[in-house]
């Protein structure tokens, strides 16, 4: 099954932090993978750790420039999401230089961002039913979708398919190797066509299933 | 531990209904599933002046229920999966003298006895095997899709099987490897008629990009008050068929989409070709369906920029040819 899963941005409106930044767009990568998440978590975790340092030491490395290597990491990872024209990121050292020269220039507007930034990382992982509808929708219109969850199941099918019986479930996804989830959709887009599947399984199972529920014999023995 | 490699199963027809018999035949084609359990524990509530909901449990009734599912279908399995599901004790009719091409000829009666066979299924590994008795099947099913590429198109062969009870034994050993002639979904052909009579005249050339048949048999286990734990007898009630269709979007699968909105009845013929037995018939197994199209969603999808339309039709009697499914097998087994 082959799911071509494109990069989402959403815009951050700077208007809606000051009425003189009206029309100042800076985009968000919504739907980074999973690698990317865990590396940010990743640097989440090694900053945590460390010990607090004095905030006139921080406010002086800032103004000279000067940033520890965990917050720099930090920063460079905001740099893999944000774009300045929604398609590009605008990279690393980029992001770096742009957070630096804010924190000096408008802190309160870089705790914006940031604080903007994961709400919209958030909340696209978070699915609501409107959103899993129009994905249902996309899918039988495209045979692709974006969302997250809907992607980890038809990745956790099509693993099914391949293996002839359920052995994974959608919510083990992100538990597999990466390597494994990209060999088993690369041997499954050889296998069979994705729009194929799709349509056989979201379009035809739901009346089969209640075709089957309505029989009078079929697996009315069984308690499951 | 015991190594997967070990795992194996097999079944031999049953000379009298769930009496169990050595079995004579391997299955392969997939992986040996898990075995179910075949018996529920209870452990009623009660109360008992303590912070526990019960203190005892037992077993009342024992029923063994599992789906099979052969990935890599074969037409040698399909005798034995008909006949415990949609009609049994079938005479299979040599079609060439000598050459072992057999017809098998599940024409289902709607009002008589269909006559089932059943299985006693043997499956485990090293460890230890299992044997289930009165093994019948609640439905028949399988599925293709017709790959866009080198991989192949396998037909996907599905059963949902009943039996007794759950037995530990000992495999009947010595059996020989079966030579299975795989059913190939890219020598699928379709066709559309409008009576038994024309059945496979009309076919729809390229077309057909996948199916997925469902038979739902109506055999079903009958408890009936008694000296045993298991069930008794079984039943047959109705008989339900459903075929999916995936389709290139063409003039033919535009018809599909009129004979929906005008509820046209039809017979719509699904077969697969297999390669030639001895000098005589090939392979092959043909379903027959009587019906209408329930639904046809043309445009539904895209593959590589092809349109896709999807069909769903779903057999009804048919007075005339008093029926509404029949498959007919042929293959190089003369029986079960």
């Amino acid at each position: 099954m082959k799911i071509e899963v494109p990069k989402i941005y959403r815009p951050i409106d700077l208007g809606e932090y000051a009425e003189e930044l009206k029309g100042e767009k800076l985009h968000v990568w919504v739907n980074p993978p999973r690698r990317l998440l865990a590396e940010y978590a990743a640097i989440l975790k090694h900053v945590l750790k460390q010990e607090p340092r004095p905030r006139w030491w921080d406010r002086i490395l800032s103004r000279l420039g000067i940033i520890g290597l965990g917050e720099r990491r930090s920063l460079g990872w905001f740099g893999k999401v944000w774009s300045e024209d929604g398609a590009t990121s605008i990279g690393e050292q980029a992001a770096v230089s742009f957070a630096l020269q804010l924190y000096e220039a408008d802190p309160v507007l870089y705790q914006h961002l940031i604080a903007v930034t994961m709400q919209l990382l958030d909340g696209h992982q978070d699915t609501s039913k409107k959103a899993m509808a129009d994905a249902m929708l996309e899918v039988n219109k495209t045979g692709r979708t974006a969302h997250p969850q809907l992607a980890r199941l038809f990745i956790a099918r099509t693993i099914n398919h391949l293996h002839g019986g359920p052995v994974i479930g959608a919510w083990d996804i992100d538990g597999l190797p990466d390597d494994w989830v990209a060999g088993f959709l690369q041997y499954a887009s050889g296998q069979m066509g994705a729009a194929e599947t799709l349509v056989v399984n979201q379009i035809l199972e739901p009346t089969r299933a209640k075709w089957r529920a309505q029989h009078p014999t079929y697996r009315k023995a069984r308690l499951n | 531990m015991t190594s997967r490699v070990f795992t194996k199963h097999q079944f031999g027809k049953e000379t009298t209904n769930r009496v169990a018999v050595a079995a004579d035949t391997m299955i392969v084609g997939g992986i040996v599933p898990g075995i179910s359990p075949d018996r529920v524990s209870r452990r009623p509530m009660e109360n008992i002046g303590v912070r526990a909901d019960s203190y005892r449990a037992h077993i009342l009734q024992v029923f063994w229920a599992q789906k099979l599912t052969l990935p890599e279908g074969y037409f040698q399995i399909l005798p034995a999966l008909l006949s415990i599901g949609l009609v049994g004790d079938i005479t299979a009719v040599e079609q060439t003298t000598s050459q072992g091409d057999m017809l098998w000829d599940f024409d289902p009666s709607h009002t008589a006895d269909n006559s089932l066979d059943s299985l006693t299924y043997e499956t485990g590994d090293d460890t230890q095997a299992y044997e289930i008795e009165g093994v019948m099947a609640e439905s028949f099913g399988l599925s293709f899709q017709v790959n866009q590429g080198q991989e192949g198109s396998p037909v996907e062969l599905g059963a949902d099987l009943f039996g007794r009870q759950v037995t530990p034994t000992t495999f009947t050993g010595g059996l020989s490897l079966p030579s299975p002639e795989p059913i190939n979904g890219k020598l699928s052909r379709l066709y559309k008629d409008s009576t038994w009579a024309n059945a496979g005249v009309t076919e729809l050339s390229n077309i057909l990009r996948g199916g997925n048949l469902e038979i739902l048999t109506g055999t079903h286990p009958k408890f009936l008050g008694s000296a045993n734990q298991y069930f008794d007898e079984h039943g047959q009630g109705p008989i339900a068929a459903r075929l999916g269709l995936t389709l290139e979007r063409g003039a033919a699968s535009d018809a599909i989409f009129d004979d929906f909105q005008a509820q046209t009845e039809r017979l719509i013929r699904l077969a697969f070709n297999g390669s030639q037995i001895g000098t005589g018939d090939t392979h092959n197994l043909t379903v027959d369906l009587f019906g209408t199209f329930e639904s046809v969603t043309p445009l539904n999808a895209q593959d590589r920029g092809n349109n896709i339309d999807v069909a769903e039709f779903v057999a009804h009697y048919d007075p005339t040819g008093a029926k509404n499914v029949r498959v007919q097998v042929t293959t190089d087994v003369s029986a079960i």
